[in-house]
């Protein structure tokens, strides 16, 4: 059974006047485990389906289910946003975030860290939210294995703002496993990395994938993701244009060859193009 | 049935130590959240801070000039309970006059006590009563033929107007309230028009006359109210100071009781006119030549105009006089209040109540009044004071709210995308409620001490100082001559709590404002 369905679903935005229809019509299914890709250009509705599936956007119309969940069971968000205007109803509000709790991690482009916490507690964070019955010895046990599974056992007890870009994701991507939450989505989860912190993050959570079989959905421009993914869904102008899944679900590493020699071949066009940018510029032309 | 209520139990623990661990992460949330905006912290830490503090001090110094106002005038002047005669139609009647907003000259005339001897017989039956005394008193201004002709006022100072309060009492007067001061001269001669007279009023006779007074000397008093202008020329005994040296009670005579009789218009006329026969015109009784002539004109000028009236042409114009003069004459035994002492001072408001009752069932037209009613103005600056205070208080909190409000909301916008974040992670609205609920009272608490301990500190080195009020004006509002604050605790936690439930309003809107927060807003929007 798929962890993650949606059926028909369509996410439209009012604009003064006028309705934009930021997703048409999406239909696709996600397999527990599976390494996902949501790809597209800007503007494509790729984040709008993110947020749909991570149950931080309501859609107006269609189904969304998380491990069999009807989540809106047929109320759309302009039925369920008529009273209050822009907020979901105490209710459902408090399903909607028991089920992303339950069910969904999520790894920010920024980061998200909360400042005031150390990276210890920053992971432990989500635990004290929910309704775990974990006891604070499991609990210790559980966060020094993710810790150390991300390397970040000598920074356990450092500040947010102590710590890299890439060691930030990392405690990013042990928060979204500390609830052991079957599926971690992540948008754009290596924009904000250099390009060497960007494959270590990315081969970390694909090792953890392999490992704890945690699904992972991804919505990125970055054509190493898509390589790495075992499902491909790309997007343009709110429509799927391709939902491909890789039969064996394992790395296709050609095509991540592949898009590493673009990517360095791009940098390499970039660092040619500046100066002749910048004496054009020089010279006011 | 064992493991059932074994799981049950185990369960209910897990479920207390999760409160726990929830409300320990909170507050520690909480704290770091202050922490990290250390600016907006301070002002809200300074402002309920210096609040509490001042209100603190306010309410602190407001009780102790209370306590000291009530601790000297029951002790030595209005005692627990005042009993008066028929209360008139406008105003208060007070051991001080009837109160009302006239001018001195206008005043309502204080009533004699009806039935004197029935009341005391009474009051012998009523338990728990521990002392008496009959009084009479009124509003005088002082004068000398001293003075001299062409004597000009000083009227650039109009608190030096030589006017004041006396007081009269009978023989017990003293031994109720013995603590009077003579510290020139000696008590007045009760058989004789003689006054002894506290240092405030000298200062004010010698101020705007400009000439000294001693014992020995002769002065002329006038007694003040709507019916009459009464003269007297008075022997100054002595010279006193009031047993409390902070008193509010200032420009004070104790005098003899025919003088106060007469000054306070305690004729027969006046006193037993209900009881005469409806026959005898009694409006005439109620003025005696001073009325009737004093200021109005001379009785050889209105013979020079009256061309050929000659004295047996106006006595016989006049007619009979002899009753009249019967009823100007002063009465003795009249006294204007009767002054009680109870064996518990804290059951006068309840002994008042019985007392008013007792009166009504045995149809006298007597009130008993308690010591605030019957000192008059004096107890009222600290009230005037306190209600000036409390519009403060109240425009500093609404001030002090808003501040609070809009620094709160900032304090939310800044967070948005850490409460969108917690919001995402599964946080629901409930926690987000009680995260910045958990910061308004941590600051709350930590500022609230900090301006109770401030607030005890100051008030200490103040209470250290002995700060002197000399202006007779200030005193008044100040509740006596020594500035004191004693904080008081229940007035301390109804402040604190006053400001707990302002700050816990003044959190509603940033809260309804950080719950629209949706976790959409932590997320980097792209498309």
């Amino acid at each position: 059974m798929a962890i993650i369905s949606l059926e028909n679903v369509r996410k439209v935005y009012p604009l003064g006047k006028v309705e934009v229809e930021a997703v048409r019509g999406a239909s696709l299914e996600i397999e527990k485990g599976s390494f996902v890709s949501i790809a597209g250009p800007s503007g494509s509705g790729k984040s709008t389906i993110l947020n749909m599936i991570g149950l931080i956007d309501t859609p107006s119309f269609g189904a969304v289910k998380i491990d069999g969940h009807d989540v809106y069971a047929g109320r759309f968000t302009s039925d369920i946003k008529k009273k209050k205007k822009d907020i979901l109803p105490s209710k459902m509000d408090n399903k909607i975030t028991d089920l992303r709790h339950e069910y969904l991690g999520f790894i920010f482009q920024n980061f998200n860290l909360i400042p005031v916490l150390n990276v210890y507690e920053n992971i432990e964070f989500p635990l004290l939210l929910g309704k775990q019955k974990m006891s604070k010895k499991e609990r210790k046990e559980w966060i020094d294995y993710l810790i150390e599974k991300v390397g970040l056992t000598a920074w356990a007890h450092h500040k947010s703002n102590e710590l890299s870009g890439g060691q930030r994701q990392r405690v990013a991507i042990a928060r979204a496993l500390v609830t052991k939450a079957p599926v971690i989505l992540a948008d754009e989860p290596t924009a904000n990395l250099d390009s060497k912190t960007g494959d270590q993050i990315l081969n970390l959570m694909k090792e953890i994938n392999r490992d704890l079989q945690t699904t992972f959905i991804f919505s990125t421009h970055d054509a190493k993701i898509t390589a790495m993914a075992g499902h491909v869904i790309r997007l343009l102008d709110g429509d799927i244009v391709e939902n491909t899944k890789i039969e064996n679900g394992s790395t296709n590493n050609d095509a991540v060859q592949l898009a590493c020699k673009k990517e360095k071949a791009q940098a390499e066009i970039e660092k040619q193009v500046l100066p002749s940018d910048t004496m054009s510029k020089d010279l006011g032309v | 049935m064992k493991n059932t209520i074994r799981i049950a139990l185990g369960n209910l623990w897990f479920q207390l130590i999760s409160l726990f661990q929830e409300m320990k992460n909170t507050i520690r949330i909480a704290l770091g959240n202050l922490w990290e905006h250390k600016a907006k912290t301070l002002i809200l830490g300074l402002l309920v801070c210096f609040g509490l503090m001042l209100i603190v001090l306010g309410t602190g110094f407001l009780e102790a000039a209370k306590k000291g106002i009530e601790k000297d005038f029951r002790s030595h002047y209005t005692g627990d309970i005042v009993i008066h005669g028929p209360s008139p139609k406008k105003g208060v009647l007070t051991l001080f006059g009837v109160q009302e907003n006239v001018s001195v000259g206008e005043m309502p005339k204080t009533p004699a006590l009806p039935d004197a001897d029935q009341l005391l017989s009474l009051l012998d039956t009523v338990d728990g009563i521990q002392d008496r005394t009959r009084l009479i008193s009124g509003v005088i201004l002082l004068s000398s033929d001293a003075i001299g002709e062409g004597f000009i006022p000083r009227t650039e100072d109009e608190s030096s107007f030589p006017m004041g309060f006396f007081l009269s009492g009978d023989e017990n007067y003293f031994t109720m309230f013995p603590d009077v001061k003579i510290i020139e001269g000696e008590m007045y001669n009760r058989n004789e028009p003689s006054l002894i007279m506290d240092l405030s009023l000298r200062e004010k006779f010698e101020t705007y006359y400009r000439i000294p007074l001693a014992v020995g000397d002769m002065i002329t008093l006038q007694g003040y109210s709507s019916a009459s202008a009464k003269l007297r020329e008075v022997k100054i005994a002595g010279f006193f100071a009031h047993p409390d040296p902070n008193t509010t009670m200032m420009s004070l005579c104790y005098l003899d009781q025919n003088t106060a009789r007469a000054l306070g218009d305690l004729t027969y006329g006046s006193v037993y006119a209900r009881d005469l026969p409806q026959v005898i015109d009694t409006s005439l009784s109620t003025m005696d030549e001073d009325d009737l002539f004093a200021d109005m004109f001379e009785v050889e000028n209105a013979s020079i105009l009256g061309s050929s009236l000659t004295d047996d042409d106006v006595d016989s114009l006049l007619g009979d006089t002899s009753l009249r003069d019967k009823l100007n004459e002063v009465a003795d035994g009249a006294w204007q209040f009767l002054v009680l002492k109870l064996d518990r001072p804290e059951d006068a408001e309840t002994k008042i109540i019985a007392l008013n009752a007792l009166f009504a069932e045995k149809e006298m037209n007597v009130k008993a009044i308690d010591w605030k009613t019957a000192s008059s103005g004096f107890a009222m600056g600290t009230d005037i004071l306190g209600a000036v205070f409390t519009i403060l208080i109240v425009l500093l909190s609404v001030v002090v709210f808003i501040v609070i409000m809009n620094t709160l909301i900032i304090s939310v916008i800044e967070r948005t995308s850490e409460i969108g974040t917690m919001r995402a992670l599964g946080a629901h609205r409930g926690f987000i409620r009680k995260l910045i609920f958990t910061e308004t009272t941590c600051i709350v608490i930590i500022a609230s001490l900090a301006g109770i301990v401030l607030a005890l500190i100051i008030s200490g080195i103040i209470n250290i100082s002995n700060i002197r009020i000399t202006n007779e004006t200030a005193k008044l509002f100040l509740g006596g001559g020594s500035f004191k604050i004693t904080p008081n605790l229940g007035s301390t936690l109804a402040a604190f709590f006053a400001i707990f439930i302002g700050a816990s309003l003044a959190n509603l809107y940033p809260v309804s404002f950080a719950l629209k927060i949706t976790p959409l807003k932590a997320m980097n929007q792209e498309d």
